[in-house]
Parts: structure tokens; sequence; C-alpha cells
């Protein structure tokens, strides 16, 4: 319909001046306009306006206010559309037939998908990110969203929650359940591995760990979680989001105070002794827990057991005390409680690349005896220097960010779960669904490896 | 125990909440007659989901709240003709039972809910795929 259609239709201009009523128009795309017209305005023309703003010519605009369709000829009053509400515009699609069938696939649909919507979080580079589609506004109806405060006044970004906060998530069991899910879901450890060189190179062991019974329990534990956090917050105070954010970076200005361990770790990579490794973990200076640490040297007897790959090329010298208690998980079993407790140091640094952490933690665990990590023949230690690497608060953070998507990680059928990447593969003229969805689930979501696929195969 | 809302704030609550476009995605939903002091009959639609069958379709649905609503569920109808599990082939009445998320009816669902779980039923493996009628057909 051309605009001078509609003009032409109007049926009543909005000369008169009656009140004007300002809402929004929610896009598809969640781009929101807001416009302040006439209640005499036409549908037709708002579209016309809409058109304007958002690329979508008119006659593909559909406008959706209280359940129901807005239709052209109609005016904004027929809706009783007032102040403040809210209109969704969706784009039709003249493909639909085309695309209706998931098989039919082809350049037929180019001319109809000419000009194809840019996914919205194309920029944010989550194309590889699974959890991507978990945030989507879909879901937004389907659980209750974890309060604003879990993340803090910043969205998650700076300074972890507090412990107190943190165990409060923790006893819900949504979040409980989530955790479950995520642990146990093949493409998010996929994810976790991907974006974290360091576990990426801790082999297939720290994988089963994680999806084990014992890890899984182990996270959603309230008050695990809570001596977790003190202890990191004991460590030279740096948070969860330093551990979760930068799990790969050395720590800013490490190299220029630690030219011993430097030397040592960085030019024999391959051979991971105790040496370097308790050197890298006495070396700060600052580090007021030194003593302790050094002194009980509970990392040699964790190091004994280590094998030669712990300090693989690749991994930075600040890493190493965090990585090894994870290489290490049979290592783990018998050890003394001493060492545990060193183990536990590591989760509550290691995971920053941090070694003064790593020893800080060591000499100040508030662990009572009968507390399960203090147990010699308990598995957790083991697990939790997987944790440490890991970045157990990363994984935290993960899950927090998850825990608004809940329980449907694991059965949702695949259009929806790979919705944003499919859109993507879409837009760039992969059509057949079938396929994608294959790539995609061979790439573990990333729309890259998904093309790799879909080209070369 | 926590005192119960009462009928007609819960539904002014669901009002503004669909009216406002605070809802989920996919889901639309307001009163068919603004003036209806009791709430009782509204519209609704649901955007098909995308990668099925419906994907581009726009649903129209009328859904009533009766007397004892949130405490009984409300009946809904489908008005775009539309093939699905749970939905009569004869006037598009959706059975509730058959949608899982809302099967067990408790007054903590909401209109919202039941779109949000249409939607998805529509979505599921076992439905996306169906042979839809013809787009603008209605009950």
């Amino acid at each position: 319909m051309s605009s001078s259609e509609q003009s032409a239709q109007r049926p009543s201009s909005p000369t008169e001046p009656s009140a004007l009523i300002t809402f929004s128009v929610k896009s598809s795309n969640d781009t929101k306009y807001t416009l302040e017209l006439a209640p005499t305005t036409s549908v037709a023309d708002l579209k016309t306006k809409l058109a304007e703003l958002s690329n979508i010519a008119a006659d593909r605009q559909r406008l959706i206010y209280s359940g129901r369709v807005m239709r052209d000829e109609e005016t904004l009053a027929t809706y009783k559309l007032q102040s403040g509400h809210t209109i969704h515009m969706v784009k039709g699609a003249a493909s639909n037939t085309a695309r209706g069938g998931a098989s039919s696939s082809g350049p037929s649909t180019g001319g109809a998908d000419a000009r194809p919507t840019v996914p919205t979080n194309i920029a944010a580079g989550t194309g590889n990110n699974p959890l991507a589609g978990l945030t989507g506004a879909r879901y937004a109806g389907h659980v209750q969203l974890p309060n604003a405060d879990v993340f803090g006044p910043d969205g998650g970004m700076g300074p972890p929650p507090d412990a107190e906060a943190l165990a409060q998530a923790m006893n819900n069991p949504q979040f409980q359940s989530t955790m479950n899910d995520l642990l146990s879901n093949p493409q998010i450890m996929d994810y976790l591995f991907a974006s974290n060189p360091m576990l990426a190179q801790l082999g297939p062991e720290v994988r089963q760990i994680m999806q084990s019974d014992m890890f899984r329990q182990m996270m959603s534990n309230p008050q695990l979680i809570r001596s977790m956090s003190q202890m990191s917050s004991v460590g030279l105070g740096r948070g969860f989001g330093g551990m979760g954010g930068a799990p790969s970076f050395p720590e800013p200005g490490r190299t220029d105070t630690t030219p011993a361990s430097d030397s040592q770790a960085g030019s024999t990579p391959a051979e991971s002794t105790p040496n370097s490794a308790a050197a890298a973990g006495s070396t700060p200076p600052l580090n007021p827990f030194l003593p302790g640490a050094a002194g009980g040297n509970p990392f040699a007897a964790l190091f004994g057991g280590q094998p030669p790959r712990a300090g693989a090329p690749g991994a930075t010298p600040g890493q190493t005390p965090g990585q090894a208690p994870g290489q290490t998980p049979s290592g783990g079993f018998g050890l003394d409680p001493n060492t545990l407790n060193s183990i536990l140091g590591g989760m509550g640094g290691g995971a920053g690349g941090q070694p003064s952490g790593a020893t800080g933690g060591a000499g100040n665990l508030p662990i009572p005896p009968d507390h399960p990590f203090a147990n010699p023949n308990n598995p957790l230690g083991a697990l939790l220097g997987a944790n440490g690497s890991l970045g157990a608060m990363g994984a935290l953070r993960a899950a927090q960010a998850q825990a608004a998507a809940s329980a449907p990680v694991d059965n949702r059928p695949p259009e929806e779960r790979y919705a944003d990447q499919l859109r993507q593969l879409n837009d760039m003229g992969f059509y057949d669904f079938d396929r994608n969805v294959a790539a995609l689930r061979r790439s573990g979501g990333s729309v890259q490896g998904a093309i790799n696929e879909l080209l070369g195969g | 125990m926590v005192a119960k809302v009462p009928r007609n704030f819960r539904l002014l609550e669901e009002l503004e909440k669909g009216e406002k476009g605070l809802g989920a995605d996919g889901c639309s939903y307001g009163l068919q007659d603004g003036d209806d002091v009791m709430m009782s009959n509204w519209n609704a639609t649901i955007l098909g989901p995308p990668h099925s069958t419906h994907e581009n379709r726009i649903y129209s649905l009328k859904i009533h709240c009766g007397d004892s609503y949130p405490d009984e569920p409300p009946v809904v109808h489908f008005i775009s003709k539309i093939n699905l599990p749970g939905v009569d082939p004869n006037n598009g009445k959706v059975d509730l039972l058959k949608l899982g998320r809302v099967s067990q009816w408790n007054r903590d669902n909401t209109m919202e809910k039941i779109l949000v779980a249409l939607r998805e039923h529509m979505a599921s493996p076992n439905n996306r795929k169906l042979h839809q009628p013809p787009e603008g057909t209605t009950f």
C-alpha cells in the first residue's frame, strides 16, 4: 500500500487538535519507538510513520495491541489506545509460504528476504554463546527473574554479590535446579570449555568432574558457596567478578613483580615443577599470607601427582597454582587436610590467575574440622581444584544469568534453543532448517562453526 | 496464609501488563471491550513461533474469565483456525489439560502463562510441522 493511498484513506486528518497520546511501539527485534499521535490517527498513518523509523515497509508491519491485530482503516481511538501503552510491531514476512516447509529452501526466498533484519545481538558477539538465546525477552514471562540485587548495582559487571546474597540465591530451589541443568548440559559445558583456555587444557577429566553429581551438589550448596566467597574476599579482596571475568588474564603488573617465577615458569613451560609453582605462589611481595603458605609448602604434595602437561605452553604462569589442583583430580584423594586446604586456597584465588590469592587462602581457611572439604578422603577436594581453574564464580555467574532462563535448558527443541543462531544463519542465506540445526548441534551452537560445517560439508 | 487477590484486582493487574506490553514476547492480550467492568472477555494474539509452520502468522484467540477466575481457569478459544492437538477442530476451544505447564491449574497461573504455554506447544517438535489451514481462516 503506497502512502498516497493511505492519505486518501485517512478518515480524518489529525488537524483537529485533540489531546495527543504518547505510546510506545515495540518491534520484534526489541527496538522501542515512542510516538505521540492524536487518537484520530489512522493505523495506516501510524504504519507509515513507523516505516520511516524502523525500515519495515508499512505493508509488512503487523501491529498488535491488547490482543488485537490493528487494521489499517481503523484509528487509534478505535482500539482505545492510551498514553503509556505499548503496541507490538511484528514484521509480517512475505516469505511465509516459501519458508513454511522447513525443507523448502533456496534462493526463491531471497527476494522476500532482501532486507533481512540484523539480529539485535549480533554486535554483542553472542553468536556462539548458547546462553544468548536464554536471555531473550520471550522468556520474560516464563520464570521469575532473579532479583536485580543478585547481579549487583552494575548488572553484574563489577564486584560480586556479597556472600549473603549468594547464599540466598543458592537457597532458591530454582537456582539449584538451574545449576544442575547447567552442569549436565553438554552444550553449556562446551561453552565453558571453549571460553576458558585454561579449562580447555585440562582435558576430559575435568569435564567429567564438573558433570559429576558431587560437583553439582557442591555448586549448589549454599554454605559452600558462602565460604568460597569469604575466601575470595580474604584473598586480596579480589571479587568473583575478576575471577570469572578474566580467568586467563595474568594479574596486572604481575610480570613486573615476579621476574624469577616468570623466567622459571615461562622458560620451562613443559616441565611443571613444584618449584615453579611454589615460586609463582610465593613471589608477590605484598602477600601477607606468604609465610604460611611457603612454610607448609602444601603445594609440594600436590605437585607430586601432577601430570607433566600441567605447565603446558599457553598457560600463563600466574595460573599455575590454581590450575594444578584441577589437573590432579585423582591426586586429591588421600591428601592430608592441609593440602586440601591449600587446594581450597587455589580455588579462592587461582581462578583469577592470582597466585597470591591462592596462597593467601591456604593459610586462612575457616573450615571446621567436620567440614566436608577437610575430610582427607573426600574427593571434593579434587573437585574444588577443578573448580578453581574454572573460575568457580564465573560458572556461578553464568548460572545466575541462567536462572533467568531456568529449566528449559535441556528439553527445548532446537528451533528454540538455537533461535538466535538460526536467525543469523537464515539471514546469511542458509535456509535449510534441518541442516542448520544439525550443523549447530555439531558446532555446539557456534554460528561460525555451523557455517564452516555447512560450507564444508 | 497470604490474602487471596480478588478476581478483579488480579484481572486489572493482567490488563495493565498486557496494555503496557510488559508481557512475554510473542503474546498479547487485552480486554475485548474496554468498558467491561467485569473484565470477562479478552482478546489475545499469539505470534507463530519461528521455525514452525506457524512462523509469521498471528493467531487470534478469545479468552473468557468466569466469575471464579483465577480459582478456575479461563475458557480459551482460538479464533484463527489452527491445527493443533488440544484444540477442538470444530470450535477452536483449547483443552488446557493438554498444555503441560498450565494443565494443573492454580491461581498463580495467568492468561499470559496460558498463551506462552500455547506458543510453546505450537513450537514443540511434535507440532511445529503440522500442516495448517490457510492463513486468515477462522473458526
